[in-house]
């Protein structure tokens, strides 16, 4: 049986009229990255903020570790977070700050707040101001709070956020590793939907408060169209031939919109949906018809795509 | 608890805010010793100097003073958007309220101490007769009494920084409350005004005004308890600011 470390049920979050998350059922199973997809205002953080008791649910239940947070506040000593931009005492150090953080734990370990500042690169710049730091800087502090007391759960709103690009791959480095090595289970939530494709094992997508989608990495790839991709000299014959090996227009292959609107000879593209292992026959049977084929490519769907057309 | 209280110590690292109300607090024996200068007579004993630095201190500064370290206290989680830290640590609503109050009330004690000892040290710089021990600690005891008393008045103003999250409404509210109290110090209604009404039990004023010391404590208690409530039933309802 799945064990879920976090388990929503018809989670619902209203402010006055306006529904910001609308009856969500999330299922976030343990040691896997759940990436959080959505539009700004999707409710992506409001989900979050739910999750962390940064906000009340307007209705619905919350379940982590399988307990109600409400009953068992402990719970969320076990949690590691970043909402939003980080928030932390202009006026002191990396070093200072991270103290306070696990004074208020009451876990403080001097040992552990460098090692977090070494993990995100900051440890030469531990006795520096926060007011000083760059916005990457303070992601970076940022995530060092969060991981610092080996939580099992990472919550992280939009955590590469003003990451320069080596920021990027070392942060998304770490929080594989924190998975791998150490069985966290991380809730990632970005608008960035490359960043998600590369690191989440499981992806949810929010649009409008709603979860219309939870599937995962492979589900995902099953779920994203394929096709291969003509460019012939005869659009109609290629139709032709098509049409009597049995394949239907509109379902089976599509031809390029322009090729339909305007002229079959500048717009000479088809694209195959079905039938995909069949490809070497088909520019075999265009050929012998007497049709050039300038061009067959096997073009999957990007994420991108995939996610437009899912919220449109 | 003990953790939470280090912590507030700690965020004043580096800070200006504590010295600066430290040197406010000095502020009434320094006007007490330009009153001497201008008027060598206007005090000859270390009673009357505590008198009138009481009455400065509880009557006028602290309430001022308070308001603005109340704000500060509870206004820059707002500003500088570290209460989602504090609260995803995580600390429970009431225990983040709690130890907000407690340190308030110990920066409000360190303060009137600091007052304290600064119109002790004007005294002596005076050369003042009467430093007797009984003369000290009473004058300890009423300036801290006094001040706890005071400190009970500003819960509201924790429901205020909490709505309003910059210093400057504090402010204005401080000395507005500062000019009620120079307003309403000699009249009869002194004992009824929460803000005033520490200094009037500390001093015994009531007696004069002839309204029982009993009213003066009801007021006060009053005015906490509505703070408290408002300032908790806010807190644990509205969601976390980011």
């Amino acid at each position: 049986m799945v064990e879920y470390v976090i388990e929503t049920r018809d989670l619902t979050k209203k402010f006055g009229t306006e529904i910001a998350v609308n009856s969500l059922n999330m299922h976030v199973e343990k040691g896997k990255i759940y990436g959080l997809l959505g539009k700004n205002g999707a409710g992506k953080t409001t989900t979050m903020c739910m999750l962390l008791n940064l906000a009340r649910p307007s209705y619905g239940e919350i379940f982590i570790f399988g307990e109600n947070p409400r009953s068992n506040p402990d719970l969320y000593s076990k949690i590691g977070s970043i909402i939003e931009t980080p928030g932390f005492y202009e006026n002191l150090s990396a070093f200072d700050n991270l103290r306070i953080v696990s004074k208020l734990r009451g876990n403080y370990n001097s040992e552990d707040i460098l090692r977090a500042l070494e993990i995100v690169g900051l440890l030469d710049s531990k006795d520096k101001k926060f007011k000083n730091f760059s916005l990457g800087m303070k992601q970076r502090l940022g995530i060092a709070a969060a991981i610092m007391h080996n939580p099992e759960i990472l919550i992280l709103d939009e955590p590469i956020n003003g990451l320069d690009p080596i920021g990027i791959i070392e942060m998304r480095d770490l929080f594989k590793k924190l998975v791998h090595i150490y069985g966290t289970t991380i809730i990632i939530s970005s608008h960035i939907l490359s960043e998600i494709e590369v690191i989440a094992d499981v992806i949810g997508v929010m649009n409008k408060g709603v979860l219309v989608e939870e599937l995962s990495k492979e589900e995902l790839q099953d779920k994203m169209n394929k096709y291969v991709e003509f460019e012939v000299s005869n659009l109609e014959l290629a139709c032709n031939i098509l049409d009597n090996y049995g394949l239907k227009k509109g379902s089976d292959y599509v031809i390029s919109a322009f090729a339909e609107k305007y002229d079959s000879k500048t717009y000479n593209s088809l694209k195959l949906f079905s039938h995909l292992d069949k490809k070497a026959e088909f520019n075999r049977l265009f050929i012998n018809s007497g049709i050039d084929v300038y061009k067959l490519n096997l073009t999957e769907e990007s994420l991108e795509e995939y996610f437009t057309e899912l919220i449109n | 608890m003990f953790n939470f209280i280090q912590v507030e110590f700690l965020k004043l690292k580096n800070s200006k805010i504590f010295l600066l109300t430290v040197l406010c607090s000095l502020f009434p024996a320094f006007l007490l010793y330009l009153g001497y200068l201008e008027d060598p007579t206007l005090v000859s004993t270390f009673e009357e100097i505590l008198y009138v630095n009481t009455q400065y201190v509880i009557g006028l500064l602290a309430v001022l003073l308070f308001s603005i370290v109340v704000s500060y206290l509870i206004g820059r989680e707002y500003n500088e958007h570290t209460l989602k830290l504090i609260m995803t640590a995580p600390t429970s609503k009431f225990k983040y309220l709690l130890g907000k109050y407690l340190m308030f009330l110990i920066w409000a004690m360190i303060l009137i101490f600091v007052a304290f000892l600064s119109s002790i040290a004007i005294g002596l710089m005076m050369g003042v007769s009467g430093f007797t021990f009984d003369i000290i600690v009473n004058g300890l005891w009423d300036l801290m009494y006094g001040g706890f008393l005071l400190f009970l008045t500003m819960s509201p103003f924790v429901f205020l920084a909490m709505i309003i999250n910059n210093m400057v409404p504090a402010m204005i509210g401080g000395a507005v409350l500062v000019i009620a109290n120079l307003m309403i110090s000699s009249s009869s209604y002194a004992a009824y005004f929460p803000w005033f009404a520490p200094y009037m039990i500390i001093s015994g004023d009531w007696a004069v005004i002839t309204v029982p010391s009993y009213v003066s404590y009801i007021v006060i208690l009053v005015t906490f308890i509505i703070g408290i409530l408002i300032s908790y039933l806010y807190f644990v309802k509205k969601d976390v600011s980011l």
